[in-house]
């Protein structure tokens, strides 16, 4: 009797939990849990914050500036101790720069791909130039992050030093997730109402959308998975923090959004050379700094083929895909990544701090 | 599509040999005396993941139908148009009855608020400019790279380009440094 009644108490805990975000609007600074690795804002401007995590003992020239996300919040790359991507890097000796995207409210609806890349990132590279005093940094962007980063360096490639992939939504023609069906048939008029109604995309949208992609696990099979896995050490407290950053969903701008679906998802409009951002053409021929392209095998948000078709569009001589086993998440908690696949990045970062 | 089918066939095929085969088996060994708990306990285990594969499966199989993919989209764009309408209606009724009852309404909080905002970054921009003695400027120099930074945000991308659709170089960034 104590599967099921274990089962229903944590499906029950789960979902008064949704419900309690939901009534809160999902993510925020507010919601966040401790961090892990110490931190100062060092600036803040437009939509983001910008952390900045020191080394005990900075061992490179080059600081290295992550671009989150904008969907959720970016505790998980700083999850728990050993199991946190900025730790390694600190340790590492890196001089690591965090971005906090803040939610926009309906008065951001404006911001579109220009306002993030040629703004904000724009502008925290300009505050970490002024502040390193360097000319170059080393970028690096986990998901719509990574995209948001390529951006920037095909717009501003003498500012970008090196720059890191991980799990980039570039070819978004490949179609072997079923989900990613679904968006061809949502018409272009049908995200145009979504920002008309609700300014943004809503924060509850993007959580649907997430929870759409795999609604077994999200429905049950996760609350069987922490019932399974419960005499093991540790998880429970994992399990839980996951959660969190699960339902810390954050409203996506109305004009991202509207461009987001319209030109990446349904008419592939960066693999095919057409995306502009302020009447500039992503010429992705640009980006010519040494590139490492995470691709993460079980990815079952950006599929592998999403991402490592990117070599051959970039203008770099010195670029690489990095193939681990994992899936979206993992690779940034998984103890597999954090023990193998971030020393290999850090090793690919130090030796080109030249 | 054919692909999609012959997963949905592999993943069938298991979860059958699973519920009725593998569980049966064991639960029949234990009816003999002959079993082990701990065999019959993996066996269900096996069912049920047989089972999640399987409905992620059937899920792939929805997802990926022409079909289902056209009334997902039309029932979507409908709900929405609902939405606005119910959204204008509402605006329309509550729009005229609260200034009868003395009430302010949205715009009219919104456009306070606004010009709130407005007055307290007039307040900010008139604070910044005035003069400092040595001490309060000592005091304030850690401060400084935050000024230079919001100075670069406001110089750099608001003004230029606040409304969001200004063409702006893409060199920016470097051109600042340079200067």
């Amino acid at each position: 009797m104590s599967l099921l009644s274990d089962v229903a108490s944590f499906w029950m805990e789960g979902a008064m939990r949704t419900l309690e975000a939901f009534g809160q609007g999902y993510g925020s600074p507010q919601t966040d849990p401790p961090a892990t690795t110490p931190y100062q804002v060092v600036y803040e401007g437009g939509m983001l914050r910008l952390r900045h995590y020191q080394p005990l003992e900075r061992r490179h020239k080059t600081p290295l500036l992550i671009v989150y996300a904008l969907i959720k919040r970016p505790f998980i790359l700083d999850l728990q101790p050993g199991k946190s991507v900025v730790e390694s890097l600190v340790r590492q000796g890196f001089e690591v720069y965090l971005t906090d995207w803040l939610p926009p409210a309906r008065k951001d609806s404006w911001r579109g791909f220009d306002a993030y890349v040629n703004g904000d990132i724009a502008d925290a590279v300009r505050v970490l130039q002024i502040r390193e005093g360097v000319e170059q940094l080393n970028l690096m962007g986990y998901c719509l992050g990574a995209l948001l980063t390529l951006l920037y360096s095909s717009l501003h490639p003498d500012n970008v030093k090196n720059l890191i992939t991980l799990t980039v939504p570039f070819d978004m023609g490949v179609r072997d997730l079923p989900f990613y069906n679904l968006v061809d048939f949502v018409s272009d008029d049908a995200a145009e109402l979504v920002t008309r109604i609700y300014g943004n995309c809503p924060a509850w949208m993007v959580n649907g959308s997430f929870n759409l992609m795999a609604p077994i696990h999200h429905a049950f099979d996760k609350y069987v998975g922490r019932y399974r896995n419960g005499p093991r050490e540790g998880y429970a407290e994992m399990f839980e923090l996951f959660e969190h950053w699960m339902r810390s969903d954050m409203p996506l701008a109305g004009q991202i959004y509207r461009e987001m679906h319209q030109l990446i998802f349904k008419r592939n409009a960066l693999k095919n050379g057409e995306l502009r951002i302020a009447d500039e053409v992503v010429d992705l021929g640009r980006v010519t700094c040494p590139l490492l392209n995470v691709v993460a095998e079980h990815d079952d948000v950006v599929h592998p083929r999403s991402s490592s078709g990117l070599l051959d569009h970039v203008g770099s001589e010195d670029k690489r895909n990095v193939s681990f086993p994992t899936g979206h998440i993992g690779a940034v908690v998984s103890a597999g990544a954090i023990g193998k696949l971030w020393p290999q990045v850090g090793q690919w970062l130090a030796e080109r701090d030249q | 599509m054919a692909d999609a089918k012959s997963f949905l066939a592999q993943e069938l095929t298991k979860f059958f040999e699973a519920a009725w085969l593998d569980l049966p088996a064991e639960a029949g060994k234990i009816l003999l005396g002959a079993g082990d708990e701990k065999e019959l306990r993996k066996a269900g285990w096996k069912t049920y993941d047989a089972w999640v594969s399987l409905a992620n499966e059937v899920t792939n199989a929805v997802y990926s139908d022409r079909i289902i993919g056209e009334v997902t989209g039309r029932v979507m764009e409908s709900a929405l148009r609902l939405r606005q309408i119910g959204g204008a209606m509402t605006a329309a009724f509550f729009g005229n009855l609260w200034p009868s009852i003395g009430l302010p309404t949205h715009s009219e909080i919104v456009a306070v608020r606004d010009e709130l905002l407005a007055l307290r970054e007039e307040m900010a921009a008139y604070a910044a400019r005035l003069p400092m003695s040595d001490d309060a400027a000592a005091d304030h120099a850690p401060n400084t790279l935050g000024r230079i930074s919001e100075s670069a945000r406001l110089n750099g991308y608001r003004a230029t380009n606040g409304n969001g659709s200004a063409a702006r170089s893409a060199h920016q960034g470097k051109r600042h440094v340079a200067a």
